[in-house]
């Protein structure tokens, strides 16, 4: 009875396929938010403040009122709302108080575009501009401007945040492992740096667009390009006080949205709008320019890092400062500064470690979830920091990383223990050093005459990132058969482009033992019909909702064995499901086909039992803690994928200018679910990475104003920037709790590809640059500064 | 924002547009900077005059003497298309090549280039060493000024509100004349020039000249005619740094200006000795 | 002031009433119906809005609808041929060349006029033709691998 069954059918884990939403995306029949029209639709247009700080004296909308076709006007003094994921600390339009240029004051809606554009400049709006300050390093002065002055009044998730009253602190997360003072004494010597990030643009081709409606009885209606419909329907149940079954979210096709779209955005003023519009629909499209200026970015960061160190290269202790430079309200920021810290020594063994991640206002754009969640930029410093030491000490960077990398029994700085199964970064940097030849690289020396030229350099840097996530985050899936045996799958985390559904087609095809085509894993995400799921972020939807599915797929696996179990007079655990048939294990040919019970099985006497097949199914992230306040110590990590990349730049030394020849990447993921998803993940990550190494990052003038609000003067890669050669590397230790042993692999590839460019630089011209971008300006400026120095 | 569109067929019918609508019209060759400053409001004008109707202006002719002229509505693929720009009046095509977008040069005009007079325009600094002039018409009368006469500064210049760019006349190069041009970005992809410039060799009249964009107001141009027998390419970058004004903005500081544009001369000159 | 503008696109003969300041894009989007086109900047920086305009590949967010009056305009609607996708889908599919799809429309836009234009494009041509199509997704190397393979199929005279 126990001979073990394995099927050789519909094996698709691990395999290819096409993506589920090709055809509609190459035919243009793919619908977004940014073309969905519903009837009595009005437009709305947002005004926004010049200042970055300022009072508001004065608002009269008394010449905006009279523009033909306006139906509703909105401002801060009309809208007492205030928003906020953790910290609840903006107001949906500005009120009293402006905190950055580009903040919401002011919204109208009315029959056309046009006349919503001209009504909302006809708004007069009278400012008192006030002090302001912009770097988060100078906002942490006892004497610097205050941006949230009563933010010890301001609710907020409490245990997990902790804002610091009369300061510009919106969270003060630490992590204090072991002794630091003892781990310093330990070492044989002691290194400090510097590093700083710039804030960058998610700059998703579909930028924010949210139509919503206030229907009677007091319900509401979104339909948005979103990441995360029960996260929107959430805080709006929450914001407006309505029960959760009164508000609809539904998300058709995004055109992007790599964490900007993670939360909640444009809905809560396209809903109130509609309100005061007498409940017509109101559709908000943000302009490039509103992308850029308006809607949130990454958040800047500056990095203290302080290590010891053997002469042998193992870390005795790290203590580092974070300086989040969150913008003007909190948003994801604190959770950033939260989860980054988790991460902030990187992946390696550190026995002693202090880290204070301090998420600070400043007046300017507020930053929100980006892709990597603070990784890329945590890691910037940590292993640009690692190479400096590396090299002082006279040491290989490889070498140094090998030496101090977690392996199997090591426990990472939040005390989490390293099993077999954690993944393997050793193997990873491993495979990228040898595919881009780093023990045969430039080594140029640091002092004497710089290079000149065009020179190459090489350079390593490893990753890691775990989902950062409530310990309660969950997914659910509903798979249902249609009367020819196909399924649909319903589940609501958003595939915006990742391709998590081709994935899980894999798996549920798999899993049910039927073709792939059979799968359609159902494109529009709505609250009302759709079971539950957390939010489209932290690369855990292929993990979480894989599971999910897989649990649905037993679920209907039993229920059709059930009902055949009847039908072939058989015990169900001799019943073998396969090929879109359920059969009698040991006599093949007594069987039934799922066709012949997907909605109910009937006798030839007419007698009828079972009913649809619906499977459900849901999955719990299992075991997560809480982090310790004071100590940052507990399980927060769902799993942890592992990576590194492996750079060669050629550099012109006379412009500063860099070409990239080559870039290997590693990642242990578990196991490949989808080969083309899983590789085009990388290749999109890496090529979007190489975007904030060379030359993204807003740029603000004194006064605060956002210099380039545009494609003009904010670059994005392009074709032409994609480096000659790309690969890729997969490991597989598989994630004991992964679906087929995955884990996620969104976030990871764009992580540590400015590490990696910086120190290919320090390899090719001996010169360390510790700011980003590395545009060819400043590249220059850095070797033209590092050949006075050198060469006087 | 609301304005009244025509398309005149003839110059004589532009003319008059031009004459009743003055300052309140807008002349539309490729639109490619026109719609962005629609866009932007930096611009409302009552009345948009499209000049694609007018065949004359479409026109690109290579006289028999060696000079060549283009009318206001040839757009810049059709000038790097044209082999016969290929010979001493390389820069010129060449510098099409390297501005904007291909999609965009399907529609942008050299004139418009020219009119708008953005500091960046990367066809200015090849006409200027070509000795280009522009035409400029109000009904029967004509004139014709050369690049940095009618270019006063930041999209500033003398066109007069009823006149209109009608065509670009470069006139014979000299027997043996080669002009290069070059562009520094900060990107690989298309961009905004943060310095430009373009050189010419004239061995017959031992002419050796240099044009800088987007470094300065106005195009800045040095005659570099003293070191023609023997080009020092540090002498000529030093003089081009000296002679530019550049300023520190989103794109650039005024250090990395000069340097680049020390940069690019140097290049040039290696250009013209490969 | 309204103007009447007639226009052929993908073969069917429009006509339509819009504001001289009306762009093509909002043109074939509001007016048309033609919402394949996508707009991501409106100033002609990132492609997504491309279409052909009597055969040249243009940003139809920087042309005026009443420029296009008496045109020929080709969109993404009028790439399949009917229920038949065109080589370039069918290999964009094949090779995963895209994710969120919101860049798609305009560079395969690119990639037919690309293919128009040369019979035999080098990969420089390739990544020249769609170097203004911005895309935040894949990092272009799929969307390059799928030109390459329907170029090297026409160059050996493979049939569509």
């Amino acid at each position: 009875m126990s001979v073990p069954y394995k099927s050789d059918k519909h094996q698709y884990v691990g395999g290819n396929g096409e993506r589920l939403d090709a055809i509609d995306k190459v035919t243009g029949a793919a619908v977004y938010a940014h073309e969905m029209v519903v009837p009595g639709m009005l437009y709305g247009r947002i005004k926004v403040s010049p200042y970055a700080h300022a009072r508001i004296k004065r608002v009269d909308t008394s010449k905006a009122e009279k523009v033909e076709g306006v139906r509703a006007i909105l401002t801060g003094a009309t809208l007492d709302m205030i928003l906020g994921l953790y910290m609840c600390d903006r107001h949906i339009l500005g009120r009293d108080v402006v905190r950055y240029q580009g903040e919401q004051v002011a919204a109208v809606a009315a029959e056309t575009e046009f006349a919503a554009r001209r009504a909302c400049e006809l708004i007069e709006i009278e400012y008192e501009p006030l002090p302001a300050v912009f770097d988060p390093e100078e906002a942490l002065a006892d004497d610097a401007v205050r941006v949230h002055p009563d933010l010890h009044t301001y609710n907020h998730m409490r245990g997990v945040f902790f804002p610091q009253a009369h300061t510009n602190i919106a969270h003060h997360q630490k992590i204090r492992k072991g002794d630091i003072e003892a781990g310093f004494a330990q070492a044989d010597q002691i290194f400090e740096h510097r590093f700083t990030n710039p804030p960058v643009a998610h700059a998703p081709i579909e930028t924010h667009v949210t139509i919503a409606q206030a229907l009677p009885g007091r319900r509401a209606h979104i339909i948005t390009s979103a990441q995360s419909p029960f996260t929107v329907r959430n805080l709006f149940a929450i914001a407006f006080g309505m029960p959760h079954n009164n508000v609809r979210v539904q998300i058709p096709y995004v055109g992007g949205g790599f964490g900007g779209k993670a939360g909640i955005h444009l809905e809560p003023l396209a809903y109130c709008l509609s309100r005061q519009a007498g409940g017509r629909p109101v559709k908000i499209t943000a302009t490039r320019e509103e992308e850029f200026n308006v809607l949130p970015s990454r958040q800047g960061l500056k990095t203290i890092i302080k290590t010891g160190v053997k002469n042998d290269g193992r870390i005795t202790a790290l203590k580092v400062k974070y300086m989040w430079d969150a913008g003007a309200y909190a948003d994801y920021g604190v959770n950033i500064g939260r989860a980054a810290a988790t991460s902030g020594a990187g992946p390696y063994v550190v026995d002693n470690c202090w880290i204070d991640s301090l998420v600070v206002y400043t007046n300017k754009l507020y930053g929100t979830a980006f892709r990597g969640f603070g990784h890329l930029e945590v890691l910037w410093g940590v292993e640009r920091n690692l190479d400096r030491i590396a090299h002082a000490l006279g040491l290989n960077p490889y070498e140094i990383r090998q030496k101090n990398v977690l392996r199997t029994g090591t426990t990472t700085i939040t005390g989490e223990k390293i099993t077999a199964n954690h993944g393997r970064p050793d193997i990873c940097l491993e495979k990228v050093a040898k595919d881009i030849g780093f023990e045969d690289r430039t080594k140029a020396p640091t002092t004497g005459p710089l290079p000149k030229g065009k020179v190459r350099g090489k350079g390593i840097a490893l990753l890691q990132k775990s989902p950062a996530m409530p310990v309660f985050t969950s997914c659910s899936a509903f798979i249902k058969f249609n009367e020819d045996a196909s399924v649909n799958v319903l589940i609501s985390g958003v595939d915006y482009g990742q391709g998590t559904y081709s994935s899980l087609a894999n798996i549920v095809a798999q899993e049910l033992s039927i073709p792939r085509e059979k799968v359609n894993v159902v494109y529009d995400c709505d609250t009302a019909t759709q079971p539950y799921d957390w939010q489209t972020v932290a690369s855990r939807f292929q993990v979480m909702g894989g599971n999910a599915c897989i649990d649905a797929c037993h679920d209907c696996i039993a229920q059709i064995k059930q009902v055949a179990a009847q039908v072939l007079r058989a015990p169900e655990h001799e019943l073998i499901c396969e090929d879109e048939r359920v059969f009698v294990r040991h006599t093949p040919d007594q069987g039934l086909s799922y066709r012949e019970l997907a909605i109910g099985y009937t006798y030839p006497n007419g007698n009828s039992i079972g009913g649809p097949i619906n499977g459900r199914g849901k999955y719990i992230a299992q075991g997560l803690t809480h982090l310790d306040p004071e100590t940052g110590q507990g399980k927060a990590a769902l799993d942890w994928t592992y990576g590194a990349h492996g750079m060669e730049i050629e550099l012109d030394t006379e412009t500063g200018e860099i070409e990239v020849i080559k870039i290997a990447s590693a990642f242990d993921v578990g196991q490949i679910i989808h080969e083309g998803m899983c590789r085009t993940q990388v290749q999109g990550g890496v090529v979007q990475g190489l975007g904030s190494a060379l030359f993204e990052g807003f740029r603000f003038d004194e006064r605060g104003r956002m210099l380039n609000p545009s494609f003009v003067d904010y670059k994005i890669p392009t074709a032409k920037d994609v480096p000659r050669e790309m690969t890729q590397h997969f490991v597989e230790t598989p994630q004991l709790d992964g679906p087929f042993g995955a884990r996620g692999v969104g976030e990871h590839p764009m992580i540590s590809i400015p590490s990696a460019m910086g120190n290919a630089i320090f390899d090719a011209t001996g010169v360390d640059i510790i700011d980003l971008p590395l545009s060819s300006e400043n590249v220059y400026m850095a070797l033209k500064g590092a050949r006075k120095t050198r060469e006087s | 924002m609301n304005f009244a569109y025509e398309k005149p067929t003839t110059t004589k019918a532009l003319s008059g547009l031009l004459e009743q609508a003055g300052s309140g019209a807008a002349l539309l060759a490729g639109g490619t900077d026109l719609l962005g400053q629609l866009r932007g409001r930096l611009l409302e004008p009552q009345l948009v005059i499209d000049l694609k109707g007018i065949e004359e202006l479409s026109l690109i002719e290579h006289h028999e003497d060696g000079s060549a002229s283009f009318g206001a509505t040839v757009v810049a693929n059709r000038i790097i298309d044209d082999k016969r720009f290929h010979g001493p009046m390389a820069a010129l095509p060449i510098a099409c090549s390297r501005s904007a977008t291909f999609t965009i040069r399907n529609r942008a005009t050299i004139v418009g280039n020219i009119a708008n007079a953005s500091p960046c325009a990367d066809s200015v600094p090849p006409l200027c060493v070509l000795g280009a002039e522009v035409e400029l018409r109000a009904g029967d009368e004509v004139r014709r000024l050369a690049l940095p006469a009618f270019i006063r500064g930041v999209r500033a210049t003398v066109r007069k509100k009823n006149e209109y760019v009608a065509a670009v006349h470069v006139p014979a190069q000299a027997k043996g004349t080669r002009t290069f041009f070059r562009k520094h970005q900060r990107v690989r992809g298309h961009d905004l020039a943060l310095a430009n410039a373009a050189l010419l060799h004239d061995p017959e009249g031992k002419r050796l000249r240099v044009a800088i964009g987007s470094c300065s107001p106005a195009p800045v141009l040095v005659n570099l005619d003293d070191m023609f027998d023997a080009p020092d390419a540090e002498e000529a970058a030093r003089r081009c740094m000296k002679a530019i004004l550049p300023i520190s903005d989103v794109r650039a500081s005024v250090e990395y200006r000069i340097d680049m544009t020390g940069v690019l001369v140097r290049r040039l000159l290696s250009d013209l000795q490969a | 002031m309204d103007y009447d503008i007639e226009l052929t696109v993908n073969g069917v003969k429009y006509k339509t009433r819009a504001p001289a300041s009306f762009t093509l894009i909002q043109l074939l989007r509001d007016k048309l119906h033609l919402t394949g086109t996508k707009e991501g900047c409106g100033i002609g920086e990132c492609g997504a809005c491309n279409v052909l305009l009597d055969g040249k590949l243009v940003n139809s967010c920087v042309v005026l609808g009443v420029e296009a009056n008496g045109a020929e305009i080709r969109t993404i609607e009028g790439e399949a041929n009917g229920e038949e996708l065109s080589d370039l889908q069918q290999a964009f599919i094949k090779h995963h060349a895209l994710q969120c799809g919101f860049c798609t429309p305009g560079m395969l836009m690119s990639a037919r006029d690309l293919l128009n234009r040369t019979a035999n494009p080098t990969d420089e041509e390739i990544v020249e033709a769609i170097a203004a199509n911005l895309c935040r997704c894949t990092g272009y190397v799929t969307i390059v691998d799928a030109i390459r393979e329907v170029a090297d199929a026409k160059s050996k005279g493979g049939a569509k």
